[in-house]
């Protein structure tokens, strides 16, 4: 990464450190070292406390008096432990956590059972996320989320005030960016508030409404086969035996569901892409507001879905594999999904914002030849490959038709099968490997042998020469505004001598 | 474009110019000895099992078809493990293997990130080795297994300066 280091333009006195030296040895001024919000182990230990106020509270309301009796011992025990783990411990852990953000490091230091100091290179910060849980926003604060990509966890800072933990944010990434600012200078920006997560100058690509997302989140592919599997056998039970205990049966089912939707709703809502000075950013959330940076170089591929219920609505769903977030991991913010829900405009400035210069839509697609459309009797439709000097595009599905674009410059490595009964119709499978995340490989399934041959053979140089290509561009940063980059020249015949684009007849 | 000739099966999978290399031959030898070893133990408890628990014929039946299976599958190993085999090329390796489950893993050597060189006991018996490469995709499935251990060395040694030399970043 090149870091830009003009001259220092701060008042400090120190030798600019964008590295940390371990020259402890020079003792450096005073630092000052500073604890999370006093009110971190209230928000942090709500459940707790929650908890025992609710095990009091029914005898409360019902006799005015809190009712120890008909606990006895164990009862108290439970409530012993529970103080001390949740209330206490949240309190000695917030009491002995510091941090030290500044102009010259960042170190988060724990001293609570386990001693830790994290030092966090300026350089090796890839995002900086601002996350507020419900009862966090009632008090106003907020978690600082550090990522630093690669194998390392992100590091935590809970809670600050939640201007505190914007303009913390905001220096942070810049400081990531290689920018040589203080925290006075960034402080000096606006920032957001409780519930708008987008700053006065921001320029907003895109914002999801409500309207959109709780479509899409009622009709989403897996909500209605999940009901439809979990209601259709009870109601044909109930029909049958015509009892009604039978209903009862159907509130976990109807919980099911709901806990799917309301996931989905509150998650995404007020999603909004927007490109601000430092980069782009992803808001989103109901009662945990989430905003998050996206790094632009690290997403490696992207999946555009429909559910069928979709198709009268015209909406579409965007999700993308961005390396170094596992998904099914801590899933905090679900860093993976670029557009919940939205029009097929939407869609477009999604990948414009992404890949500026690639327009999916212009890429050829080819179908499964005739002689297997029985292998695939409802969708034989749908399954199309193509691709073009920049990016593999395939596509497939009827219930949930879902388009996969690869950029050959992330493509990791490939592979080329075929099961017996391929065989015997002469076809096969090749499928690109991508970094573990959300997409972990794409398949274009049931090609023509000759071509799968083909593309197998012929896709690494391709590959190779987009990587190339990309390196050759001035790096595509996100804080100026997108240059329209025009895609790669076309290659010439390539030495198995099949022309560069594939036409079929 | 004109519709490309009919190719012989094999050469679906076959890389234009370069040869395959095949494995080592005690490969299949190391092979059979695991069908034996795996299909013996389970003959042997499910036998036992089924004798202990319902009549002896019913565990003689099972057992006679484990054994007939296991039979087939002996004789298998050998055009399995002559299947498996592996070509270098100019800037990727080629790792070809299966019979009704044909597979070609196509590893761009510089998306190579780890070459793992494994043995496992039985294997140093033969005195082989399997050459694994591990990229940044949790997909990919490139191992190589059955190498004389010499080989394998020598393999790992030209991938990684091969992988070295043409390194990309993610």
């Amino acid at each position: 990464m090149s870091e830009q280091l003009p001259t220092p333009t701060t008042e400090s006195a120190t030798s600019p450190a964008t590295e940390p030296t371990g020259s402890a040895t020079s003792a450096p001024a005073a630092k000052i070292e500073e604890r999370p919000h006093p009110l971190t182990p209230l928000a942090k230990s709500w459940m707790a406390v929650a908890a025992i106020v609710f095990f009091f509270a029914r005898d409360f309301i019902e006799h005015g008096r809190p009712n120890f009796e008909r606990f006895g011992i164990v009862g108290g025990v439970i409530v012993g432990v529970v103080l001390i783990f949740g209330v206490v411990g949240g309190f000695a852990s917030w009491l002995t956590t510091r941090f030290v953000i500044d102009d010259e490091e960042l170190r988060i230091e724990r001293r609570f059972i386990w001693h830790s100091s994290d030092k966090v290179r300026f350089d090796r910060i890839q995002s900086v996320d601002v996350e507020q849980p419900l009862l966090a926003r009632f008090l106003s604060l907020a978690a600082l989320r550090i990522d630093v990509g690669g194998i390392a966890e992100a590091k935590k800072i809970e809670f600050l005030s939640r201007k505190r933990a914007y303009e913390m944010r905001d220096y942070l990434l810049a400081r990531a960016h290689g920018q040589r600012i203080t925290v006075e200078q960034s402080a000096a920006k606006p920032v957001g508030d409780a519930f708008e997560e987008v700053a006065g100058d921001d320029q907003i690509i895109y914002r999801v409404t409500p309207k959109q997302l709780i479509a899409t989140a009622l009709t989403a592919t897996n909500v209605w086969v999940t009901a439809l599997l979990l209601f259709g056998p009870l109601l044909i039970a109930v029909r049958l035996i015509n009892d009604m205990p039978l209903i009862a049966a159907f509130i976990p089912s109807v919980l099911s569901v709901v806990g799917l939707v309301w996931k989905r709703i509150s998650d995404h809502w007020n999603f909004t892409l927007s490109r601000t000075g430092r980069g782009l950013r992803i808001s989103q959330g109901l009662t945990s507001l989430n905003s998050q940076a996206l790094p632009l170089d690290r997403v490696q591929a992207v999946s555009i879905s429909q559910s069928v219920l979709w198709r009268p609505l015209k909406l579409y769903s965007v999700q993308i594999n961005v390396l170094g977030f596992i998904p099914g991991g801590e899933s905090e913010a679900p860093k993976s999904v670029l557009l919940p829900a939205g029009t097929i405009e939407d869609v477009r400035a999604a990948l414009a914002t992404l890949w500026p210069g690639f327009d999916a839509d212009a890429v050829e697609l080819t179908g499964i030849p005739r002689r297997v459309r029985w292998l695939h009797p409802i969708a034989w439709h749908t399954i199309k490959w193509g691709f073009d000097d920049f990016a593999m595009v395939t596509e497939a599905g009827v219930l949930t038709h879902q388009r996969f674009i690869v950029p050959l410059a992330k493509l990791q490595s490939l592979a080329l099968d075929q099961g017996p009964l391929q065989r015997r119709f002469d076809v096969a499978n090749v499928t690109f490997h991508l970094p573990l995340g959300a997409i972990g490989q794409v398949r274009a399934s049931d090609l023509d042998e000759n071509d799968a041959r083909w593309l197998a053979l012929t896709t690494p140089s391709r590959a190779q020469a987009a990587r190339d290509a990309a390196d050759d561009r001035t790096e595509l940063d996100a804080m100026a505004p997108p240059l329209a980059q025009p895609p790669a020249a076309p290659l010439a015949q390539d030495h198995l001598g099949y022309p560069s684009a594939v036409d079929r007849p | 474009m004109t519709t490309p000739t009919r190719t012989p099966l094999d050469s679906v999978f076959d890389p234009p110019e370069e040869e395959w290399t095949p494995l080592s031959p005690r490969y299949r030898d190391l092979k059979r000895v695991m069908v034996l070893l795996t299909y013996g133990i389970e003959a042997l408890i499910i036998g036992v099992v089924l004798a202990i628990f319902t009549r002896w014929w019913i565990a003689a039946a099972v057992v006679l078809v484990i054994v007939i299976f296991a039979a087939w599958r002996y004789t298998r190993q050998a055009r399995l493990a002559a299947s498996w085999a592996y070509a270098e090329r100019a800037n990727d390796l080629f790792i070809r293997h299966g019979l009704w489950f044909r597979h070609l893993e196509i590893v761009p050597y510089g998306r190579m990130q780890v070459i793992e060189v494994d043995s496992g006991p039985l294997q140093r018996r033969y005195g082989l080795a399997s050459v694994r490469l591990v990229t940044a995709s949790a997909s990919t499935d490139a191992s190589i297994p059955g190498l004389e251990a010499e080989a394998a060395a020598t393999l790992r040694e030209r991938l990684s300066a091969r992988g070295e030399s043409q390194a990309a970043g993610l």
